[in-house]
């Protein structure tokens, strides 16, 4: 695997070329199953296969070291990390537990401890969980220590599902792709629900904080951000499975008979249309990212920033053959 | 029959072409330089220096970023929608905070293109001696001049020599404060001795002696070796080729941006090579992006008949010629009601003038320097001389023994804005001759005397942790142990 050399910013911004010294692993397994049937006028085809992979980078040029990736939106967010042992490209950020209610709730709370922020973190602030501190354990501090693994943009399964039939000159055939066990980061929303972005807001903004009990998932609106609580979090890790309808045809081929006479040998009319529809909890515009617009590579995958969705497309033909 | 008599033929032209040379082949790779090729002449002495100077107009560096620090200032309070910005000026920053990060990449490649130069212009012979002398002593003083940012703002900081730069082994421990310090000032003193006193008009920009000794000045006045600034410093301020400027306004209008008195200026040009200066300082209204609003405490400070009062700040009721008409100053332009008129220039015909030079360094700013080290060695009066010449470029009258706190008033109204307020503070409270908490912890008011919305609350200094700014935590990561975090963070 060729990474990118660990490249101290002290020699400055001169490009260091990448070395093959990286080991990546991606052990699983294929199925495939198919079955076809009918008699003469009716014939029907069904196959469904699907992959199971796992994903681990192996080595790195050393323990502990990490390949980094483009940062993202004003704050120069690090959304995704590469670590020895870990999948690839795997989102690195602080974990949450929810808002704080109220004071006594931020007095009481061992996660922030000992943190010189106390002060100034107010009722309607993200809880952000004190994962360890400089040696490991937790310390009552929320700083970098606390970043942590959040979750792998690699899917577990993808799938996929063919069908076909025919009767006498109808034919139809439809073919589901979809994807499970897999996150996705939704910097759009983290950037979207930020009240100091100077842009408009996500709707959902309506449903924050305001008082005691009116939320525990989406903080007060406030340009005060000593807590931070747009920072690159679990709480824009979302599930990115989907299952969706990519293409689906029907035809019919008119008989012969019909147009003997003007020369045409035969006709077949259809419609057809791609991406009908598809299933999926993701909150962003599609859980579909295809490759990260930053130009990254395989350093960070899954990271939405506004990915447009695949449109819809119905199409109405007519094939002849003279 | 035919194919015998060719074969000699082919064979007799392949022998000429084959001797003739192969060479035709060989083309040198146009457009890519490496240290194995570059470095042949002056010329390539001259870009390479050119190169250096170029960092200075990044964005990330003293194009904007280094000028965020002073918002921890009593001087100003934040704008823009940076809001990465207010937590360096809230004190609540950590090791991975933007403003924290993105300086020291542009500050080390600064370094990287110096020791470049340092190391391989010597060995070019096709070239001017005399030239050759400067282009070392501008390397020395750039060099410095990013490990002095770098100690400014986060104190211990690895130090990479030619000999590391030559081995690629960068990963460097932090070195101890004095031995940055005193890397800063071999290299001081090696510029100094290397660079001209003056330039002609074509060169006008480029540093001189005058910049060397004044920043080995202020590295003095830093480390508290009095005795040193002063001696210094005085070069400075006896040398006609760094006379105060004759109106205050001269040092930050293009036109005359680069006089006796700049010793040190980002030269920012319009359409090629420019910086965003003046657009993170001219009201949004009129072109800019407005980053930085003056205080009503420090533009109350200002005494009657202070010259440079209306040359540093817009306030309400101020007529400011924007080139295509004379607009009045509203203060609901910004949150303090009132701007940096120093650093906003607009174009004849209309748009901002890029051509306004960054004032890094200013012999004013020596001059009082030595009169602040006069005064603490021998008390008050002594510095009298230099304090005067700046307050009678100012419009102001004389003072007679004149005392510290005369002195730190003129050093906040000669350079509001310039980036030193908070690093003088923090230097005078390191040696207890004020105590910071007491400026900092006072809310920051806005021109009708109302707390400043965004940015006015009062901040609970910390020493000694605010001292300096945290190690970016990313560089401490990769380095895998060798960096150590600042104490404290």
């Amino acid at each position: 695997m060729l990474v990118p050399a660990p490249a101290l910013d002290v020699h400055g911004t001169s490009g260091i070329p990448d070395r093959n010294i990286g080991e990546m692993n991606n052990k699983g397994w294929e199925v495939e199953l198919s079955y076809q049937g009918g008699n003469k006028d009716f014939s029907y085809n069904i196959s469904a296969n699907a992959s199971f992979i796992k994903n681990r980078v192996t080595r790195l040029y050393e323990e502990g070291t990490y390949i980094g990736s483009t940062l993202y939106g004003r704050q120069g967010a690090e959304i995704s990390r590469t670590y020895e042992g870990q999948p690839i490209a795997a989102f690195y950020g602080w974990k949450t537990g929810g808002i704080y209610q109220n004071q006594a709730q931020i007095d009481n709370d061992p996660n922030i401890a000992n943190d010189s922020r106390r002060s100034q973190i107010r009722p309607g602030d993200v809880i952000f969980l004190d994962v360890a501190g400089p040696d490991g354990k937790p310390d009552g501090i929320i700083d970098e220590d606390d970043r942590t693994f959040l979750g792998s943009p690699n899917p577990d399964v993808t799938y996929g599902i063919q069908a076909g039939a025919s009767y006498k000159g109808f034919d139809l055939s439809l073919s589901f792709a979809g994807v499970a066990g897999v996150q996705l980061y939704n910097a759009d929303r983290m950037q979207g629900t930020d009240p100091a972005y100077p842009y408009n807001m996500y709707a959902e903004m309506m449903g924050r904080w305001h008082g005691e009990g009116t939320s525990n998932s989406i903080p007060r609106v406030t340009l005060n951000s000593a807590n931070q609580n747009n920072r690159v979090s679990d709480r824009f890790v979302e599930s990115g499975a989907y299952f969706s309808l990519r293409n689906i045809s029907l035809g019919y081929t008119i008989p012969a008979a019909v147009w003997k006479r003007t020369g045409i040998s035969d006709m077949r009319v259809y419609v057809a249309a791609q991406n009908l529809f598809i299933l999926t909890d993701y909150t962003g515009l599609t859980p579909i990212l295809g490759y990260n617009g930053t130009g990254d590579g395989n350093r960070q995958r899954g990271v939405d920033v506004a990915a447009y969705p695949q449109a819809r497309t119905i199409t109405f033909g007519a094939t002849l053959n003279f | 029959m035919k194919r015998k008599r060719y074969i000699p033929a082919m064979l007799g032209s392949a022998l000429l072409l084959f001797a003739a040379g192969c060479h035709v082949l060989d083309v040198e790779p146009k457009g890519s330089y490496t240290t194995g090729n570059y470095w042949r002449n002056q010329n390539d002495a001259l870009d390479g220096i050119t190169g250096i100077y170029e960092v200075l107009l990044q964005e990330d560096y003293t194009g904007f970023n280094e000028f965020v620090f002073d918002n921890c200032s009593d001087d100003q309070v934040r704008g823009g929608d940076h809001d990465y910005d207010q937590v360096i000026e809230e004190f609540t920053y950590d090791a991975s905070t933007y403003s924290v990060r993105v300086g020291w990449r542009w500050k080390y490649e600064e370094i990287s293109r110096a020791n470049n130069a340092l190391i391989y212009i010597p060995n070019i012979s096709d070239i001017d001696p005399e030239i050759k002398n400067r282009c070392l002593g501008e390397a020395h003083f750039l060099r410095a001049y990013a490990y002095w940012r770098l100690m400014l703002i986060y104190g211990e900081v690895p130090i990479i020599r030619e000999e590391h730069v030559l081995s690629g082994d960068y990963n460097q421990p932090k070195a101890g404060l004095d031995t940055v310090r005193q890397y800063i000032e071999q290299d001081l003193l090696a510029a100094a001795d290397l660079l001209p006193e003056t330039y002609a008009s074509g060169d006008k920009g480029r540093v001189s002696k005058g910049a060397a000794w004044g920043l080995l000045c202020k590295l003095y006045m830093y480390w508290e070796k009095l005795d040193k600034a002063i001696e210094y410093g005085t070069k400075v301020t006896t040398n006609a080729n760094y006379a105060l400027a004759t109106n205050y306004v001269d040092n930050f209008n293009a036109a005359t941006g680069n006089n006796s008195e700049m010793l040190f200026a980002v030269q920012s040009e319009n359409g090629w090579g420019y910086t965003d200066f003046v657009t993170y300082h001219a009201p949004r209204a009129w072109g800019g992006w407005s980053f930085f609003f003056p205080v009503k405490n420090l533009v109350d400070e200002y005494e009657t008949g202070d010259a440079r009062k209306d040359v540093s700040i817009m306030k309400q009721g101020d007529q400011i010629d924007i080139g295509t008409e004379v607009v009045t100053y509203d203060p609901g332009l910004s949150s303090t009601g009132f701007h940096y008129r120093k650093f906003c220039r607009w174009l004849s015909n209309g748009g901002l003038d890029y051509s306004m030079k960054t004032p890094l360094l200013r012999s004013a700013d020596i001059y009082l320097l030595v009169a602040e080290a006069k005064i603490r060695t021998s008390g008050p009066g002594a510095g009298d001389a230099e304090i005067n010449a700046v307050r009678k470029r100012a419009g102001l009258p004389d003072l007679t023994g004149a005392n510290f706190a005369a002195l730190m008033h003129e050093r906040r109204m000669e350079l509001a804005g310039e980036n030193e307020r908070h690093q003088d503070l923090m230097r005078w409270d390191k040696v207890k001759l004020v105590d910071i908490t007491t400026y900092y912890n006072k809310p920051k008011l806005s021109y009708n005397g109302t707390q400043v919305a965004v940015g006015g609350a009062p901040r609970t200094f910390i020493r000694p942790k605010h001292y300096y700014f945290p190690i970016p935590q990313q560089e401490i990561d990769k380095s895998k142990g060798v960096l150590v975090q600042n104490p404290n963070y």
